[in-house]
């Protein structure tokens, strides 16, 4: 399993900068929570850290390789990733949906090989979705679907896991079932990096919290020494209270209307 | 039930394609057709079946099935059920070609200039909508499309309002109207190596397709290289069904309905509906030219182009009505 390291990686979308000089290294078999306001860039850092972005500037590594030296067909292999709003377009059975999650280990033609045909059997019975297996996708209950883009993408053992927002969206029994599921894989040794809102749930699931304020990386550490009052006041510009501790943190914010 | 579609529709083309040699105005039998085959000699039978209906036939299959292949593509690539080929401004630009080519009079000197220029106009205008749209996504491709389009279509009326005289105007409407009587091996030797490229382009973007249903990030994230698929789509589009505009005229409805009528069928996968639209697209095309071929309503024989839209158009509202009701 191995880690991810951005070397001052600076992102560009149409001309402006979004992210600049951000330097981190999520390490394997921790969950990282990515948190800020909207429009900080944690969308950007996320796909970027995917190989799904060129970069401005600097350098992106998986374990010891550079992501850009990597082949699409490799990277694909080695990394999953769920952007925000995922979605589906054809009612395709959520079987096949889950199998496509392993497209880049498959000849061009054909049909899925048996071998493979096991991995979307242990994915389907992880992730509770046996049962719905022939249940076309575009049929599926908001937290249905999502744990199938969740079997999506961690069908093919990735060693790296980037998700944007998983969560959102869902009631709170199915965000914590998801976030669950993300714990898991982080503890088998995938490195698991996930840009939350719902910073309970981060303070619940994260090892460690990467906190973004327009474009820069403002704090990154283990959670319980970023998830507290004074950065995040700063951080979302409202004055914050934090409640508890460890897993049990709660996070309220106070403004005044 | 998927596994024996393919084959199930191989045997519907394979009949199709046989009574296409058997139907016509001058009836023939299967003994005839046969030893036509075996004996080839100048009789009438021999006459008709070789010469004839023999090229006819293998240009509705190729026409048909690069239409339906096409439309499957590009259903599956824009993730809309309501794209054709037709979209990508390759039709129109085909048909001003071969208007072109009537309007200044090079195809009665010439009977294989109208298809050529046809070849020209479809090819350069799918280079001009890759050229507009080369730094966009999806929708660029689309509005690229639709605008090529809109100029192409002007450029026609354009040349039917200035036709110099009233058998220019009959020549361009009857083209238009979309026809594959008359055309011969010369028009097979013409089309179908461009046909058999596009058509084989369009087959290997299967995988990619499936892919795509889970929207281009997705894809990208699962290594395929969108903006490739894309490229090969419609290098794809642009020679087959350029190739075959050119030959047979403007000819809808095919490239849109085909793919719906086996995407059930496969299970939705865009990837898989591929072969199967390519054999529905021959069928529909094979059986529509035998249809205008014994249908008479007295006047002159009703061209493949209008038969086509006018089976087609109703099956359109039906899908606007019923996709309409599946995403309310």
């Amino acid at each position: 399993m191995s880690a991810l390291h951005l070397d001052a990686v600076s992102i560009a979308r149409g001309g402006r900068i979004v992210v600049q000089d951000a330097t981190v290294s999520f390490r394997a078999g921790r969950l990282t929570a990515v948190i800020g306001p909207n429009g900080a860039g944690k969308s950007s850092l996320l796909e970027a850290s995917a190989g799904l972005l060129p970069l401005d500037g600097g350098t992106i590594r998986l374990g010891d390789d550079a992501l850009a030296s990597l082949s699409r067909r490799t990277l694909a292999r080695r990394r999953a990733y769920l952007p925000q709003r995922a979605g589906i377009e054809w009612p395709i059975s959520v079987e096949r949906v889950v199998a496509l999650g392993l497209a880049p280990s498959l000849p061009s033609f054909g049909d899925l090989p048996a071998a493979m045909r096991a991995r979307v059997d242990r994915a389907l019975a992880d992730h509770d979705l046996v049962g719905l297996r022939d249940r076309p996708a575009t049929q599926l209950s908001g937290g249905e679907f999502a744990r199938a883009m969740l079997a999506r993408a961690t069908v093919g053992d990735p060693e790296l896991l980037i998700a944007d927002e998983p969560t959102s969206g869902l009631d709170p029994r199915h965000a914590y079932d998801a976030s669950r599921r993300l714990r898991a894989l982080a503890d088998a040794g995938c490195t698991v990096i996930v840009a939350l809102h719902d910073l309970d749930l981060a303070a619940n699931i994260a090892d460690e919290v990467l906190a973004v304020k327009a474009g820069r990386v403002m704090a990154h550490g283990p959670a319980e020494s970023i998830l507290i009052a004074p950065i995040l006041t700063d951080l979302y510009d409202i004055p914050a209270h934090v409640v508890g501790e460890g897993r049990a943190t709660s996070i309220r914010f106070t403004g005044k209307l | 039930m998927s596994r024996w579609l393919i084959p199930a529709l191989a045997i519907i083309l394979v009949a199709a394609a046989a009574a296409s040699l058997l139907a016509g105005t001058v009836w023939l039998t299967p003994g005839e057709v046969l030893s036509a085959f075996s004996h080839p000699a100048p009789n009438l039978a021999g006459l008709i079946v070789l010469e004839i209906r023999l090229p006819r036939t293998l240009l509705a299959i190729l026409i048909g099935a690069v239409l339906g292949l096409s439309g499957a593509v590009l259903q599956g690539l824009l993730r809309n059920p309501l794209a054709e080929p037709g979209l990508l401004g390759v039709s129109a630009g085909a048909s001003l070609g071969a208007v072109i080519a009537i309007y200044y009079g090079f195809s009665a000197s010439f009977t294989l200039a109208s298809p050529l220029f046809g070849l020209v106009g479809g090819l350069a205008t799918a280079a001009l909508a890759l050229l507009l749209s080369r730094n966009g996504g999806t929708l660029a491709v689309i509005l690229a499309g639709s605008a090529i389009t809109s100029i192409a279509a002007a450029g026609t009326t354009l040349a039917l309002n200035l036709a110099p005289n009233p058998y220019a105007a009959y020549e361009i409407m009857n083209w238009l109207m979309g026809s594959l009587a008359e055309r011969s091996w010369d028009h097979v030797r013409l089309a179908a190596p461009f046909i058999l490229v596009g058509g084989a382009l369009l087959l290997s973007l299967g995988r990619s397709l499936d892919v795509l249903a889970l929207g281009e990030t997705q894809a990208e994230s699962l290594g395929i290289a969108v903006g490739r698929v894309r490229l090969l789509a419609l290098v794809g589009t642009a020679l087959g069904v350029g190739a075959a505009t050119a030959v047979a005229g403007a000819i809808g409805f095919v490239g849109l309905i085909a793919p719906h009528l086996v995407r059930p069928l496969v299970g939705y996968r865009p990837g898989k509906i591929l072969v199967p639209a390519t054999l529905v697209g021959a069928i529909m095309v094979v059986i529509a030219d035998i249809a205008t071929r014994l249908i008479r309503f007295g006047g002159p024989p009703i061209n493949l182009g209008v038969f086509l839209s006018i089976v087609g158009a109703p099956f359109f509202l039906w899908l606007v009505v019923h996709v309409r009701r599946r995403t309310a």
